[in-house]
């Protein structure tokens, strides 16, 4: 029933999130509160898309952080956004590094009223799918935006932070 | 068939023989512990053997097959050792096609808590049933 | 033709932007029944907007003329270009009695065949249940906003069943 893949435009995609986005920010005004929203929002999605992801790319265990970082560009922003972005800015002991996204999608038909522009973190979603995708697979990370081009920044930079990986532990039990 | 979370708990135990004793709850979570505990010490021993991931083994009065996921979830299957060929397709197949939509995408079903949707059941047994027979 | 994504994303989008709709409802004096119209009215005009904005992306790839003369032809364009934009596919059904009245028809709905009970618990069904009918206003939204951006004022209905798993959206022009 749901075997053959299904596409949409970008266009309704950014569509679809600029219109929520604009409700949650009728019903809230506090422009923080709602980046917090998003991020949660998208760390619900990400929970969820990761096991969609997975078996659609067919990608086996990464095997270090580095490698994480390329799926996620190539083929995450990809196969979810229709762009790729550019992995870059690792620091010296290989746990953090940054996203440039140079056409973000969600936010290629949007304007930000002045007072938001200093405030709102338009596609904070991307942080929480990012976070909560790699929480399934045992890899903690924080993730935040450093840059939006939305608030006349010269590019779109999310930091991804390693906070630690996962090991499986089983609990003895009593026997 | 069962489904395992990363943890070890069981969130699906669909059984066909109907000859498990479901109100016996310490029988059931002690097989289902045996059944786990046999996964890790079997795939920590493959892993010695050999690059390869553990899909099936057989005995002579039972086959498992067993897929697990990156995200945790494993999927194990117990059958007759009449079966022939590989079956990691099927718990594939489920993987994809009835889990991932019914409950992976589905907000009302809270990830990694026991699995007590009727349709994922009934869909999951048909697809068993045509290869029982 | 534009760019196409894996629509993963844009599924659980919805899900979950609706979830937070409803479940962030500040509590207000406004008893439950009509704290959940309201709910309803607002994830219809989060549906509308789109919707209207949707159709115009349809328009574009069109011959005008030939298609939106009258009320059938575009009801026709809802039930193929439209929903092929949202879901992959055309509609299934699509009646007219001619006098103004639709109704369509989608087997299997995708956004409503993913949530199925997941409990045996009646109280968990229940709010299933509810989230289903927002979905279901959500879509009605989607179609009186194409339907508006047209030039067509209509009332629309819809509902799920659960059982045969078909969508069923009734549509009056006023």
């Amino acid at each position: 029933m749901f075997s053959k893949s299904e596409k949409i435009s970008v266009e309704l995609l950014s569509l679809t999130y600029g219109t929520f986005v604009a409700r949650l920010l009728k019903e809230n005004d506090n422009a923080e509160e709602v980046n917090l929203q998003l991020h949660k929002i998208g760390s619900n999605i990400g929970n969820r898309l990761i096991d969609e992801f997975l078996s659609k790319s067919r990608k086996t265990a990464c095997k270090d952080f580095r490698e994480i970082a390329d799926v996620i560009a190539k083929y995450g922003f990809k196969m979810y956004l229709g762009v790729t972005a550019e992995v870059a800015k690792w620091n010296e002991d290989d746990t953090q590094f940054s996203i440039y996204i140079e056409n973000n999608p969600l936010s290629e038909f949007v304007m930000l009223p002045i007072h938001l522009q200093q405030t709102l973190w338009y596609s904070n979603l991307l942080c929480g799918v990012i976070k909560g995708a790699l929480e399934k697979i045992n890899v903690m990370v924080e993730c935040e935006f450093k840059q939006d081009t939305l608030r006349g920044h010269d590019s779109t930079e999310i930091i991804v932070k390693l906070v630690e990986i996962v090991e499986d532990r089983y609990e003895d039990d009593e026997m | 068939m069962l489904i395992f979370t990363r943890k070890g708990d069981c969130i699906f135990h669909l059984d066909l023989t109907e000859k498990l004793d479901f109100s016996d709850t310490q029988k059931i979570t002690g097989r289902r512990k045996l059944v786990f505990g046999l996964l890790l010490s079997l795939k920590s021993y493959v892993k010695m053997l050999s690059a390869e991931e553990f899909k099936c083994y057989s005995t002579s009065c039972y086959k498992l097959h067993f897929y697990e996921l990156l995200t945790g979830i494993k999927f194990v299957l117990i059958s007759t050792p009449k079966i022939a060929g590989d079956l990691t397709h099927l718990l594939k197949n489920i993987y994809i096609y009835q889990y991932i939509p019914f409950l992976s995408k589905n907000i009302a079903y809270e990830l990694g808590t026991p699995i007590k949707c009727k349709h994922f059941r009934d869909n999951i047994e048909e697809e068993l049933r045509q290869y029982s027979n | 033709m534009a760019a196409t994504v894996s629509d993963g994303i844009w599924e659980l989008m919805i899900y979950t932007f609706i979830d937070e709709i409803v479940n962030t409802e500040t509590p207000s004096s406004a008893a439950g029944a009509k704290a959940e119209i309201t709910k309803s009215h607002k994830i219809k005009m989060c549906g509308f907007e789109i919707g209207s904005k949707l159709i115009d992306s349809c328009t574009v790839m069109i011959d005008k003329s030939e298609k939106f003369s009258d009320e059938v032809s575009i009801m026709k364009v809802i039930a193929t270009e439209f929903w092929g934009q949202l879901f992959s596919k055309s509609i299934s059904n699509l009646q007219t009695n001619n006098k103004g009245k639709f109704k369509l028809q989608d087997d299997g709905c995708r956004l409503l065949g993913k949530l199925v009970d997941v409990s045996d618990n009646e109280e968990e069904n229940r709010k299933q249940k509810v989230m289903r009918g927002f979905i279901v206003d959500f879509i009605t939204g989607l179609v009186k906003g194409a339907l508006n951006n047209l030039n067509l004022e209509a009332n629309c209905s819809g509902e799920w069943d659960e059982i045969k798993r078909v969508l069923e959206i009734s549509i009056e022009i006023k």
